[in-house]
Order: C-alpha cells, then sequence, then structure tokens
C-alpha cells in the first residue's frame, strides 16, 4: 500500500477536510454572516433526515440493502468494510447503466469516489428510523451472519423492503409503490409531526419555488408557524447578505490595485437594485410582530446550538430592517453591526476590515436565498408521488 | 501517462491506516520519530494496532479498558522518540496510563542544539505462515504525533525483507541507530531490545511499488553527520513550507534566475517575516483562509490554536526528463538546511525523494498544482510583520526557558511510605544550573499529583537546594513524568509540557497495580476478558453503545459456560490470548492477600484451562 497523500488523523478529521474541499467546488457557497444555525434548525424541523449533500431517496433503501449484503458475508469486520465499499461502487455504475444521469453518487469519481453514499446518509437513515440501532459504519460491520439470525439484535427496521434481485447490475432511482410506502410509513413514525410528513401524507409533487408558498390547508398550525419563521427569517436575512456584498464591492472599487474586481462598480449597482427590491418586500413580512424569542426557542429544541452572539446578530438585524428609514447602505448601525459580526467570526480574515481577505472575494458571497432544504425535500416528494 | 496528481486534496489517507498489518502478516515491532507529541495521540496508536478496525479515535480513547489493553499488548514492541521538552501538558486521565506506556517513549536532543524534527514510521510485519517473508512499511511524514489539524503529508512505502541489502536505506538505518544515544547521556535509558534486529531487517528491505509514479527512491538525513542535504538544482522548483527563513530561501533559488520558475507556498505570517528582495525571488501563494479553517459558525471565540493551516514540507524540481518530489520533515529554513560551522545542520531532518520521468510523473504544473489544489491557494499579499508585544516577547523568553530546563537529566526517586510512594526530583549529571529570570517561575509537579499547582522549582534548578519533593502517589500512580509549567507573573502568560524522568527505586508490581487500580471490579474485569478475547474476530467490544453493549458482555457475565466457547477458540487459534488471561489472573491476585477481583466462578473454570496451557507451552 505504498501511496503519497495527505494525511488525516482520524475520520473525523477527514470529514471535516472533506467538508472544506467542498466548499471549494461550490464557490461561496458560504456561510458568511454565520447565520447556518438558524437556518440548519428550522430545516431539521420541516425537514428531518435530509441534508444539503443527499440527491435521492432511493439511497435511503440501497445503503441497507448493500450493509445487510456485506453483513451476511462470512468474513472479518474489516473485510465486510471493504465489501461494502465495493458494492457501493457497483451500485453507482449499476445506477449509471440504469441510464440515471442526475443524483448519482460517484457518477464523475467512480472508484476514486472519496464520499461514499452510506455516509451521506447515515444520519439520516437513524432519524427515520430505517437504521435502528445507533452506531457507526465500522460499529455495524462488526456484526455478521449470526448477528442478523439473531431476533433480539435489531440492526435494520423489520419491515425493510427485500432489495430487487438484480440492483448492482442494474437499477434506478425510480420507487415501487411498496417502496414508497415503507419510506411514507417511516417519515410517519419518526418524524410525524414535520412538514415533510405532512406533505408526504399528500401523495402529490410541489413545484413551489419555496416551502411557505405551498397553500395546502391541512399543514398544521405549528408547522405554519415554523414556515412563517423560516419565511421571515429568508427574507429578512437576505438583506443582510446583499448589503455585505455591497459593502464587499464598495471597498473593492475603493482599492487602487483590486486587479480582480474591475467590475466593482457595476457589482455595487446591482447589489444596490437588489437591495431596492428587497426593501419593497419588507412590509409582506410583517416584522412588527415577529416573535424572535419564539423562534430562538424553536432552535433550541433541535441539536443546534445558537450562541448569544448569533441572536444578538439577528436581533439588532430585524430592528433595522423594520424600523430603518432610509437607503440601507448609509445606515451605519447597519453597517457598523455587519462589521462587528464578520469580525466576530472571522478576525483577521474579516473582508469588510482587511484588505488581502478581500482580494480573494468572488464577487458573490452567500448572496443566494436560504431555502431550509426545500430542494431536496421537495424533490423528495415528488420521488414518493410518481412510486408506482 | 502521467498518474494522478499527488497533491491533489482529494487524496487523503488516514494516520492510523499506517498501523494496519498487510494481509496474512502481523504487527511486531516498529520505532517511531516526531518533533512533539501528545499521550493522547501516542495513546490511539496501540489502540489502532490492537483493534484493528478502530476508526472512532475519540470513542477508544474514552474507553479505558481498551486503552489499557491495547498500551499492555503493544507498549514493549515499539520505541518512540520525540524532542525534549515537546511532550505536551497531558489530561490526567491519558496521564495516569502513561505508566505503562513510559519505557516506550524516549525524549532526544539533536546534536546540532537545533529541534529533533523527523517525523517517521518504521514498522516491521510477521507473517503469520511460515515461509514467507518479513515485510516491513516506512512512512515519512510532515506530521507530528498530536492532533494538530493541518494540512500535512505522508509518504507510504510497503517492502520484503530479503538477503541482500539495499544500500539506499543507510541514511534512514543511520537515523535509527543513532536513537538511542541522543538521549541525555546522564540517566539514558537502554535501547529497546529490539532495535538491532529492526535495523538488520530494515537494511535489507527492498520497496515493492513506488507511488506517484516514481521509479527511484532516496533518503537523507541531515543534523547528525557533516554535511547537509539541499535539493538538486533543475530547472523550475516548487516549494511546500509553512515556516521559511531568508537564507534558506536564498539558497534554494540560487541558480534559477526567473521568478516564474520558483514557485513557493508558504504561511501568510512567516512570509511578512522576509525581505522584499528575496520575496522577489518567487512566485509566492498561500493556502486560502478558507481552506486552513474548519466550519466554525456555531464557535463563540475563535480559535486558532489547532487550526494551523499548511503543514506539508514539500520540494518539487523538474531536472531535465525527470521529475524529484522531496518531502519529508525539512522546512525551507536555516535550522533545517543551513549548515552551521560545525559542517551539520542545526536540526535533524530526515527527507525522502522520489524520482522518475516527467513523462510518469508529470511536470510541476501536473503533480502539484493540480484544479484541486490550485482551488486552495490564494496569492499572497504582504502585510507589516507583526510587532512583538509584551505577551509574545515573554512567550519566546519561556520558549528559550523551556529549551534549557528539558536540556537537564531528571531523577525521580522512589521511596516506599506506609501505603504511599514518595517522589522527590533531583537534577542527575553535571549539567549547568539554570537561573530563572526575573518574574518568572516554573513549577513542577509528578503529574498524577493532586497539587495542580506545582511545586516551586527555582531552588531546584538554580542547585540551590540538590533535591526536592513532589509528594507522594498511590503506587498505582508512579509515573516517570513532571507536568512542568513556566509562568511570566507580568503578563500571566503560561508555557506548559510534560517532560521524563528516570525513575530511581520504583517499587516491584507498579504495573499491576495500575492494572488493579483501572480494572477495580468485578464487571471490568469481564470486559477486560472481553477484549483479550474479542480481537479474534466475532464480538467485537466495539458494540459498546446503548444498545449493542449488554449483548455481549451479558452473555459473557452470565456464566462459565458462555465463556466457554471464546476461550476454547482461543485455545486452538493460539494467538496468545490465553497467556495474557494467566498473566492477568496472576497479576490481579491482591499482594496483600485481600479479595481479589476475579470472581471464584471464574476462578473454577479457568483450573480447568491452565493445565492445558501448560501443555501447550511445552510443545512449543
Amino acid at each position: 500500500m505504498s501511496y503519497l497523500a495527505w494525511i488525516d488523523f482520524d475520520p473525523e478529521e477527514r470529514r471535516r477536510a472533506q467538508t472544506l474541499i467542498d466548499l471549494f467546488k461550490q464557490p461561496e457557497a458560504r456561510d458568511e454572516l454565520g447565520l447556518g444555525t438558524v437556518r440548519d434548525g428550522l430545516a431539521d424541523l420541516l425537514f428531518p433526515g435530509t441534508s444539503t449533500i443527499q440527491t435521492r431517496l432511493r439511497y435511503m433503501l440501497f445503503i441497507p440493502w448493500i450493509y445487510l449484503e456485506a453483513q451476511g458475508r462470512k468474513a472479518t469486520q474489516a473485510e465486510r468494510i471493504v465489501i461494502a465499499r465495493d458494492l457501493e461502487f457497483q451500485l453507482s455504475e449499476a445506477l449509471l447503466r440504469g441510464g440515471e444521469t442526475i443524483g448519482v453518487i460517484g457518477r464523475d469519481a467512480g472508484r476514486n469516489l472519496k464520499r461514499l453514499a452510506s455516509s451521506v446518509y447515515w444520519a439520516g437513515l437513524n432519524t427515520l428510523g430505517i437504521r435502528t440501532l445507533a452506531g457507526s459504519h465500522s460499529t455495524f460491520m462488526s456484526y455478521g451472519p449470526e448477528s442478523l439470525k439473531d431476533h433480539d439484535l435489531k440492526l435494520w427496521s423489520s419491515n425493510l423492503p427485500k432489495p430487487p434481485a438484480d440492483f448492482l447490475v442494474e437499477t434506478c432511482f425510480a420507487l415501487t409503490e411498496g417502496e414508497a410506502a415503507f419510506l411514507r410509513d417511516r417519515i410517519e413514525s419518526h418524524a410525524g409531526a414535520s412538514l415533510l410528513n405532512e406533505l408526504a401524507r399528500k401523495g402529490k409533487t410541489f413545484t413551489e419555488d419555496w416551502p411557505w408558498q405551498v397553500s395546502e390547508d391541512t399543514i398544521s398550525d405549528a408547522n405554519r408557524a415554523i414556515l412563517r419563521h423560516a419565511e421571515r427569517f429568508s427574507g429578512v436575512m437576505y438583506g443582510a447578505s446583499l448589503l455585505y456584498n455591497l459593502l464587499l464591492a464598495l471597498r473593492a472599487a475603493d482599492r487602487p490595485n483590486a486587479k480582480k474586481h474591475a467590475d466593482a462598480d457595476t457589482l455595487a449597482a446591482d447589489y444596490r437594485s437588489r437591495i431596492e427590491v428587497w426593501k419593497s418586500e419588507l412590509d409582506h413580512l410583517a416584522l412588527g410582530d415577529w416573535d424572535l424569542d419564539d423562534l430562538f426557542g424553536l432552535i433550541g429544541r433541535t441539536s443546534h446550538n445558537l450562541t448569544k452572539s448569533s441572536r444578538d446578530f439577528i436581533r439588532g438585524w430585524v430592528t433595522i430592517a423594520r424600523d430603518g428609514t432610509g437607503p440601507v447602505e448609509a445606515d451605519h448601525h447597519a453597517i457598523e453591526l455587519l462589521k462587528q459580526r464578520e469580525h466576530g467570526l472571522k478576525r483577521m480574515k474579516a473582508r469588510l476590515l482587511h484588505d488581502a481577505p478581500l482580494e480573494r472575494w468572488s464577487g458573490a458571497s452567500g448572496d443566494a436565498r436560504l431555502d431550509f432544504r426545500w430542494g431536496i425535500a421537495s424533490r423528495y416528494l415528488g420521488e414518493l408521488a410518481d412510486a408506482g | 501517462m502521467p498518474v494522478d496528481p499527488a497533491f491533489d486534496p482529494e487524496n487523503r489517507e488516514l494516520y492510523t491506516s499506517l498501523m494496519r498489518s498487510p494481509d496474512g502478516y502481523k504487527f511486531d515491532h516498529a520505532v517511531a520519530t516526531t518533533y512533539s507529541l501528545d499521550f493522547e495521540t501516542a495513546l490511539a496508536i496501540p489502540i489502532a494496532i490492537v483493534f484493528r478496525d478502530a476508526e472512532n479515535r475519540d470513542e477508544m480513547l474514552r474507553s479505558p479498558l481498551a486503552l489499557l489493553q491495547s498500551v499492555e499488548r503493544m507498549a514493549g514492541r515499539m520505541a518512540i522518540y520525540c524532542d525534549r521538552g515537546r511532550i505536551k501538558e497531558a489530561r490526567p486521565n491519558a496521564a495516569r496510563l502513561m505508566a505503562l506506556y513510559e519505557k516506550t517513549i524516549t525524549e532526544v536532543a539533536a546534536p546540532g542544539g537545533g529541534a529533533f524534527h523527523p517525523k517517521l514510521w518504521c514498522i516491521r510485519f510477521q507473517p503469520e505462515r511460515k515461509g514467507k517473508p518479513i515485510r516491513m512499511r516506512l512512512a515519512i511524514l510532515s506530521r507530528n504525533l498530536t492532533n494538530d489539524r493541518c494540512w500535512d503529508l505522508a509518504l507510504c512505502l510497503d517492502g520484503t525483507v530479503a538477503d541482500d541489502i539495499c544500500e539506499g536505506n543507510e541514511p534512514v538505518v543511520g537515523l535509527l541507530r543513532a536513537l538511542p544515544g541522543l538521549a541525555n547521556a546522564a540517566n539514558r535509558p537502554t535501547a529497546p531490545k529490539f532495535l538491532p534486529s529492526l535495523l538488520r531487517d530494515l537494511a535489507c528491505c527492498w520497496w515493492d511499488d513506488l507511488p506517484a509514479g516514481a521509479t527511484k527512491i532516496r533518503f537523507a538525513v541531515n543534523g547528525l553527520e557533516a554535511g547537509a542535504w539541499t535539493p538538486q538544482k533543475g530547472e523550475r522548483l516548487a516549494i511546500l513550507s509553512p515556516f521559511v527563513s531568508g537564507d534558506a530561501l536564498k539558497q534554494l533559488a540560487s541558480g534559477y534566475d526567473d521568478p516564474a520558475s520558483c514557485q513557493l507556498v508558504a504561511r501568510a505570517e512567516e512570509l511578512d517575516c522576509i525581505k522584499p528582495a528575496i520575496r522577489s525571488m518567487f512566485e509566492i501563494q498561500t493556502l486560502d483562509e478558507r481552506a486552513t479553517e474548519y466550519e466554525q459558525e456555531d464557535r463563540e471565540e475563535a480559535c486558532s490554536a489547532d487550526l494551523e493551516g499548511l503543514h506539508a514540507k514539500a520540494y518539487v524540481v523538474e531536472r531535465g526528463s525527470r521529475l524529484h518530489i522531496h518531502l519529508g520533515s525539512a522546512n525551507a529554513t536555516t535550522a533545517a538546511l543551513v549548515p552551521t560551522h560545525g559542517g551539520r545542520t542545526q536540526n535533524v531532518e530526515i527527507m525522502a525523494t522520489l524520482d522518475g520521468p516527467k513523462s510518469r510523473m508529470g511536470t510541476i504544473e501536473d503533480a502539484v498544482f493540480s484544479e484541486g489544489f490550485r482551488r486552495l491557494l490564494a496569492p499572497y499579499t504582504p502585510s507589516e510583520p507583526p510587532e512583538l508585544g509584551a505577551a509574545a516577547a515573554a512567550e519566546k523568553a519561556l520558549e528559550k526557558l523551556r529549551i534549557k530546563i528539558a536540556a537537564l537529566a531528571l531523577d525521580l526517586h522512589c521511596t516506599q511510605l506506609t501505603d504511599t510512594i514518595a517522589l522527590d526530583v533531583e537534577i542527575a549529571g553535571k549539567a549547568p544550573s539554570v537561573e530563572l529570570p526575573e518574574g518568572v517561575s516554573c513549577f513542577m509537579r509528578a503529574i498524577t499529583v493532586a497539587n495542580e499547582r506545582g511545586y516551586d522549582a527555582a531552588a531546584l534548578l538554580s542547585k540551590a537546594q540538590p533535591r526536592m519533593t513532589l509528594g507522594s502517589v498511590p503506587l498505582s500512580e508512579v509515573s516517570r513524568w513532571l507536568g512542568i509549567r513556566l509562568r511570566d507573573e507580568q503578563t500571566g502568560v503560561e508555557v506548559a509540557f510534560t517532560l521524563g524522568a528516570r525513575l530511581v527505586g520504583l517499587p516491584d508490581g507498579r504495573d499491576a497495580a495500575v492494572l488493579r487500580a483501572h480494572i477495580a471490579n468485578v464487571e471490568n474485569f469481564f470486559r477486560y476478558l472481553s477484549l483479550l478475547l474479542g480481537s479474534l474476530g466475532e464480538g467485537s467490544f466495539l458494540e459498546s453503545e446503548a444498545a449493542g453493549e449488554g449483548q455481549w458482555l451479558r452473555r459473557l457475565g452470565q456464566g462459565g459456560t458462555s465463556l466457554l466457547e471464546p476461550m476454547v477458540r482461543a485455545l486452538s487459534f493460539d494467538g496468545g490470548e490465553l497467556a495474557e488471561i494467566d498473566q492477568l489472573i496472576k497479576r490481579l491476585e491482591d499482594p496483600d492477600g485481600r479479595t481479589s477481583i476475579v470472581p471464584p466462578e471464574f476462578c473454577a473454570l479457568w483450573a480447568s484451562f491452565a493445565p492445558l496451557l501448560a501443555t501447550k507451552g511445552a510443545r512449543r
């Protein structure tokens, strides 16, 4: 096993490095103002078990099938880990053979794939009760054929559908009716109160751009309330991202040797007009009666830890959005708030204060509106609806 | 066709995979070197060997019995050498276990007065079946035996031991041979018994296949003998080095006329301290800010200490039709690369060179600056060099003091009291005294002593007082490690580290006492047994999470019969587990004849196994 490679000390470290590398692949998909805690907290409440790097719902079945296959082999734990890995590669090949192109994990990387589908879905499988035993991938591989016969030992949900005989030869992402029923049942029993469950029961496809646009009258009051928070948060904080980018563009335009941002003036004009549109839509959010303590309380119920400085920043920005009258780019409170926030998060790397990091600005930093993983969730809902 | 770019960030391996035996082989012995070391990371190594599939470091480190067992098995089969004074301050739990591990770690110093810097592993694997050759693994890294999260590189080579000598390995063999002699002469420990045979095998080891398309491998060591390694000149050069100095950069760039042919990736704060004239000899980049920090949005306080960014050291040269990739421990600094008047460098360093045709290895552009790696880089923009604040100045002064104190040979004398051991520290040999500067204090404590503040060591260091008492501890908490803390009163800056002493007059039975103290009760005894037997495969103890935990342990604890199966299996596989159990039972017997942890039911079961063990032993 001779190699020359970057080295990580443990899987956790490798995971972090992987996240970092992914970050570089999607330029500026970064949480510049530290809004991730609220974003992820609300998304976990609305669409539990999902994550932004997931692609297609049937992986929730492919992974258990592959693991059961590996666990059924007479082998050591280490050998089973290798077997499962190999089966995952076979799966991507089988999906490509079946004509799938979108969302195939490992489509481009092939056997060089570093982040396996099993690791992308591992936590979600547990959240939805498809995987019933807590533990790491390698823990699972310590169970062999004898353990599978042991009825006291529950590794996987008992009514897990049987895999199609040839799923490792040629397969696709389309769910069978039985599979969709199983998944709906899992969502029902493990995320019954969630919006994901309420919409899954509808059995239809949703094409709305944002989850709060879904006009189903059967959405419970509790979920309506969460959605209202999500809509307001997404709407209000979008303005902070736009102003942040505008301020960067203005700073870049001021710099005599800002080679990279010769178009800084154009960028600034663009952000100005986007901010105008944003301001005109604020009324709709009725910020006057937004109960932020209620929002923070909701986040507190999730596994995400909202720090005091994040709460202060959000409160501060909401006040500015609600009470501000003149152009926001001339609002010293607003500018000061963003500077403090960025400095608090990034210290020497804060772009509003330091030139070197500004040089590395791409022109658009985290300037997309938050959708709380609606993109993933609505695709899943469509896949459930299309099952047959 | 060129191979995949070696420096692509997606090209990653786990440190602990270095310890994994090749198929059909088992871990035999290993020597490692490192500059700095922390106990917890060092403890993760025997764990990775004993529980081959243990991937979760933290989970394992929380399991004291697993630690105990892996250290017990592995301590005598490894030797780790690190720079004196560079063992990090230890948490009490890890420190307590280090009693069993203390002979494994030896602190050494570079003869040239600089840092002992090499980071390597040399591991020997024995075949499980007779008639197969011995195999070895050599890893040259930029990563220390610590939990720093940096961009570090490793070169790992697997090879087979043959009858004839492989001349190319001589520099590594020479370095490893010199190690025991680099420890403090006044009280140095004896060299590990397995070292000579390991060195003989390394000398005759031939590396199977080389990575990155290379066709040749060379090694070089700086700082032991006169003369210094430096990369051969070519047409183009690329350097990755976190730390840099003006002299070394000048030496590296000489002979290259165009800055575009000399590329440099280093840390920005280091580059800021280099003269612009020297910087202009290179095209310079740094690792993008985002590549040096992990997502930390939930953190109240930005914490930079554990996110050190670039740490890899590599020199890549295009030379005619060939590419040379040099990598190892040497930074582009004077201490690492430029010989002093003694003719050798201050630091001890090791470098490996992969050499091959460009047609296979690619050019610098292909091999180093792949698309994936380029994404992580950003052009360097100079800033003013940081002003040295009072705190930074104090830290610098304390660092100097650390080196002086670490150079002392310390003896830790043990005296048996009624039920504890009194510890006294004494300076061995004829080292000059160390006077603490005004306003600086030094506190010392035995690492397991309850007095966390430590004892004021000023009088001991100045030799005004020949011995200093460090309190008394139970036998199970005696270890040779001292916690040392330097403090600058004015700024409040502290430097803390762990230093090894030689134990003098250690009463018998300390290791058994550690074992008894950790096992402590019947439940743990059964857990420990499951660990001893569990490594046979089925039912690894890793099921220790809520749901799994009971299953195996309960069956084990339910009485003699359920233990019978794994024990019979152990008997037939003959992997030495039963001998370990035998030893365990003997060591758990309380020397004072009070009640034993081992339950009588198990003793009864064991009575029927012991004779079998004896006959097996006789047959061997």
